[in-house]
């Protein structure tokens, strides 16, 4: 793990790889220090649980449910009665960013999830099993990293008629590359190791051997780009929606939020400013807990 | 010289599949272009015709063996909505996209390098902390929500700058600042990063034995060999702001590739998208090729 944290290796890393020269964690880099300040965690944790919570109940969270229209407060500007103000049909906005949280993060995990799964299973068969389909495995990550992310996000999208599943595979889509290049390092790096000649000496299965031996020391790795990518696919899906094609438009979401808040900029700052600071408080805490946890990990690593 | 080719060689095949990868993706985009097309109240026959016109109905190996044959002679094809030529489309809204991109990068790389070089001789202190905290919450933000903050203060509150629209330098301030600020955050940890790491090394020390002035130390030693992540990582901000320049000209009503996008996936117009994808990669993959090329003159050590 250490060998992608040291910049100077990644540029040799660079050099051997292929071209786009994607630093592996490069674009993920730390955020030293920061977390280490008193209360900064516990306060990201909070932040996060706070949403996660949004996400499961929001009926119990919010003041107002997403469909009380009330025409006697159109466009208020936030107040005692509605904390982040009301939108064009009276709607209550920190209501509607509540409920927003739901589509959102769920977006989010399980873009995440899909793209753990496919670019582990990638990596892993990739940096074990060498050879021809290493090579396979690896130009066709160079093929898709090719194409600018976010432009493969949105042809994708719009290739499976926009709506909720259609916005997670796309966000999956950027992430499973990035996967399968650490896992597929940190393999590499593990096979040498003399435990996993030992288990080939006493006959284990390639299949036991990749699951039981390797698998648990790509964790790690899986983990901190996980806990970190979820604060992109939150980023990128939101992009998705802003641009009208992401999530279906009858549940609220703060990428959907944003874009109708964008209508009514010039005479409700209120609108498009709330569902922004939800997605960027989330990002934050993410970031940082992702970040806390790397350097953990990072070093327990260097201490093995 | 046989380093040179051999990426050449990677670069050209790393295109040409992404060509295929974007054509398989859009064949499978939902719709029929011949309907959008003919229009409302168009005859059967009418229909059939403008299909067949099309080619959309011919088998996939088909279409992509005419498309591959025209690509390869220049073509890159007939709009479906305006019958105009794509390549001709693509050069009339390049330059503003460009000059979007330039401004940007630039602004990036003056912005970023100069907090990063500040950070890192600061590592620890205040006024450290302080931009790793800027750069933390601006890095998490939706460049377009970015882009809607800076219309509400100095369009709508202060009026120093148009919103909307291009054509003068005032109206590129805006939406440069939005994508440039993300963009000049990342650059900042990655120089500090590197900046670090050197400021760590042991012929610093030798240097400032032998007399040299601090200054001279930064900008000729450290910046230098600090140099390699930072121009790699350039190739991906790049990449991002690819992808950034659709979402934010979407938001500042801007002509440029990113409106072809967005006006191309609600018009079908299957040619248009591909060739604008098509020329991004083809920028992508070339500016990434340039960065690999240039770690040799950057570096006398790196072997090429």
């Amino acid at each position: 793990m250490s060998d992608t944290s040291l910049p100077r290796t990644r540029a040799l890393v660079a050099k051997t790889t292929t071209t786009p020269p994607f630093a592996l964690l490069g674009s993920l880099l730390p955020i030293r220090q920061l977390h280490r300040l008193p209360l900064v965690l516990p306060l990201a944790g909070l932040v996060v649980l706070l949403l996660v919570a949004c996400a499961i109940a929001p009926d119990l969270i919010a003041p107002y449910a997403p469909t009380d229209f009330d025409y006697n407060a159109i466009l208020n500007p936030p107040g005692l009665h509605h904390l982040f103000g009301t939108d064009a049909y009276g709607r209550d906005v920190a209501s509607l960013v509540v409920y927003g949280a739901r589509s959102s993060i769920l977006m989010a995990a399980g873009a995440i999830l899909l793209g753990m799964t496919a670019g582990g299973a990638m990596g892993l068969v990739a940096g074990y099993a060498g050879g021809w389909l290493d090579q396979l495995l690896m130009r066709l990550v160079d093929i898709w990293i090719s194409v600018p992310p976010m432009l493969l996000a949105l042809i994708i999208a719009a290739a499976l008629q926009g709506g909720y599943g259609a916005t997670i595979i796309a966000v999956t889509s950027m992430i499973v590359p990035r996967f399968a290049r650490v896992i597929r390092a940190q393999v590499i790096a593990v096979k040498a190791r003399p435990f996993i000649l030992a288990a080939r000496t006493l006959g284990a299965s390639p299949s036991w051997i990749l699951l039981r031996h390797v698998l648990p020391h790509t964790l790690p790795q899986l983990l901190v780009l996980s806990t970190l990518g979820m604060a992109e696919a939150v980023l990128i899906g939101a992009s998705l929606s802003f641009i009208g094609l992401g999530v279906v438009t009858d549940r609220p979401d703060w990428g959907f939020l944003l874009s109708q808040g964008r209508d009514y900029l010039t005479v409700a700052w209120w609108y498009a400013t709330f569902p922004g600071l939800a997605i960027t408080s989330l990002a934050v805490s993410v970031n940082l807990l992702g970040d806390a946890l790397r350097q953990r990990l990072d070093g327990r690593a260097n201490r093995e | 010289m046989g380093f040179v080719l051999q990426r050449l060689g990677h670069a050209l095949f790393v295109i040409f599949g992404a060509v295929t990868l974007v054509f398989l993706i859009l064949y499978w985009l939902p719709g029929d272009p011949a309907l959008l097309v003919a229009g409302d109240g168009a005859s059967p026959q009418t229909i059939a015709d403008i299909r067949a016109q099309l080619g959309t109905t011919r088998p996939l190996w088909e279409q992509y063996g005419v498309y591959l044959w025209h690509l390869a002679h220049g073509d890159l094809g007939i709009s479906f909505t305006t019958n105009e030529p794509v390549l001709s489309k693509i050069l009339a809204q390049l330059p503003p996209s460009l000059a979007l991109t330039l401004s940007t990068s630039l602004f990036a790389i003056c912005v970023g390098t100069a907090l990063g070089l500040l950070a890192a001789v600061h590592e620890g202190k205040t006024l450290d902390r302080l931009i790793q905290t800027v750069t933390l919450a601006i890095t998490a933000m939706p460049v377009f929500w970015v882009g809607m903050l800076l219309i509400l203060l100095f369009s709508v509150r202060l009026r120093w700058l148009p919103a909307l629209g291009n054509g003068s330098f005032k109206q590129l301030v805006l939406p440069t600042l939005a994508l440039g600020f993300n963009a000049a955050g990342q650059l900042q940890r990655m120089v500090r990063g590197s900046v670090i790491e050197v400021l760590h090394e042991p012929f610093l020390a030798t240097l400032r034995g032998a007399g040299l002035r601090e200054r001279a130390i930064l900008w000729r030693h450290v910046l230098r060999n600090a140099l390699i992540p930072i121009v790699t990582f350039l190739g991906v901000i790049m990449g991002q702001l690819l992808a950034g320049v659709v979402v934010i000209e979407t938001l500042f009503a801007r002509q440029g590739l990113g409106r072809l996008i967005v006006d191309g996936l609600s018009n079908k117009d299957i040619p248009v998208l591909q060739g604008v994808v098509l020329f991004a990669a083809l920028f992508y993959v070339l500016f990434n090729l340039l960065i690999d090329l240039s770690y040799g003159w950057i570096d006398r050590r790196t072997q090429l």
